[in-house]
C-alpha cells in the first residue's frame, strides 16, 4: 500500500485540516478568515466583510478574494492528510462584490501522486458569483500534524 | 497611450496608500508610480505567514494586485482587475517583500500587465499576469483630460 493511499483513509478529521490550514495561519486569521467545512476534496470558508477587505473604490479588494479563495483551496488541498503546496492560482474577477460575507466553495478536480488540480467559486452575501479560482497543489509527501502514519 | 503627467502618478501613488484600506491594513506601500510602471513593498510580519511560517500565497498575491493597481491606474484612469494568474516560484522567508508591476500593453479598454515580486535578498518568488478593464472614469482627484478641453 503506497502512503497515499493509505494517507486517503486515514482519519483526517476537519479539526486537523483546520489547525494546519489556519490555526498558524495568521495572514488568514488577521482577515478573519474561517473555514466551515472540509471533506475529502472539498472545503467552504468564510471570510466578514469589514473595511479592511475593500480597495479605494469601495469595493471588495481582489487581494482579499484571492486570499479567501486560497484558504478554501488549502483546505481541500490538505483534506487527504498529505501537505499540499500552491503552485500556480488564477483568478477571474466575474462581479464587483459589495454584500458579505463572503464563501468560498473549493473542490478537487483531479489529483494525482504528487499534484492536484482545484476550483473554488467565491460568492457574496446574496449568493452572487464574485470570482472563480483555479490552482494547482503539489503534494510535497509528508502528513499533515496530527494524521497518523500508515501502517505499512 | 495619452501622456501622463507626473503629478497624475503621485496621485495615483497617494490613493493607493491612503484609501486601499487592505492594502493599508496589510502594510503594503505603494512606492514607485510611473506611466505603466509601479512597485509596492510589504514587510514580512507574522500577519503574512502561512501555517508554515512562509509568506502566505494570498499576501503574496494581494502584493502584487497592489503593484498592478498602481501601474494600471497610473493614467488616472480607473482600472479594475478582471482576470489575474500567479506562479508561485520560491518560498518567501525574507522581508521586506517587493513587487514590481510593468505594463506589457495597453488598449482603450483593456490593458495587460506583469507583476515579478522579490523577497529581501532580491530572490524571485513569484510572477503574476493581470488584465486590466478601463471603466472610463477616472480617479477621484484627477483631473479631466487635456484634450477634451482642448478639442
Amino acid at each position: 500500500m503506497t502512503l497515499r493511499q493509505s494517507a486517503l483513509s486515514a482519519p483526517v478529521t476537519v479539526d486537523i485540516v483546520r489547525r494546519h490550514v489556519l490555526k498558524e495561519d495568521t495572514f488568514g486569521r488577521h482577515l478573519g478568515i474561517e473555514i466551515e467545512t472540509v471533506g475529502p476534496g472539498r472545503c467552504t470558508a468564510v471570510m466578514p466583510l469589514t473595511e479592511h477587505t475593500l480597495n479605494g473604490l469601495g469595493v471588495i479588494h481582489g487581494g482579499a478574494l484571492f486570499a479567501l479563495a486560497d484558504v478554501a483551496f488549502g483546505g481541500a488541498a490538505n483534506s487527504h492528510g498529505i501537505v499540499a503546496l500552491n503552485i500556480t492560482s488564477s483568478i477571474n474577477f466575474v462581479a464587483a462584490g459589495k454584500s458579505g460575507p463572503l464563501r468560498a466553495e473549493a473542490r478537487e478536480l483531479r489529483r494525482a501522486e504528487k499534484l492536484g488540480h482545484y476550483e473554488v467559486q467565491i460568492f457574496d452575501g446574496n449568493g452572487g458569483l464574485l470570482a472563480v479560482f483555479r490552482a494547482a497543489a503539489y503534494y510535497r509527501g509528508d502528513l499533515l500534524p496530527g494524521v497518523p502514519a500508515p501502517t505499512a | 497611450m495619452n501622456a501622463v503627467s507626473p503629478d497624475c502618478c503621485e496621485l495615483t501613488r497617494r490613493h493607493f496608500n491612503t484609501h486601499d484600506t487592505f492594502a493599508v491594513h496589510l502594510g503594503i506601500e505603494m512606492t514607485v508610480v510611473r506611466p505603466g510602471y509601479a512597485e509596492a513593498v510589504m514587510p514580512l510580519d507574522a500577519a503574512h505567514k502561512n501555517g508554515v511560517g512562509l509568506a502566505h500565497g494570498g499576501a503574496i498575491f494581494a502584493l502584487a494586485d497592489v503593484a498592478f493597481g498602481g501601474a494600471s491606474n497610473s493614467t488616472g484612469e480607473v482600472a479594475l482587475g478582471i482576470v489575474s494568474s500567479i506562479n508561485y516560484m520560491a518560498p518567501g522567508k525574507v522581508g521586506p517583500l517587493r513587487a514590481e508591476a510593468q505594463e506589457l500593453q495597453r488598449s482603450k479598454k483593456v490593458g495587460h500587465y506583469e507583476v515579478r515580486i522579490f523577497d529581501g535578498n532580491g530572490r524571485l518568488l513569484a510572477v503574476c499576469r493581470a488584465t486590466a478593464y478601463y471603466r472610463g472614469d477616472l480617479l477621484p482627484g484627477v483631473p479631466p483630460k487635456e484634450q477634451a478641453a482642448s478639442a
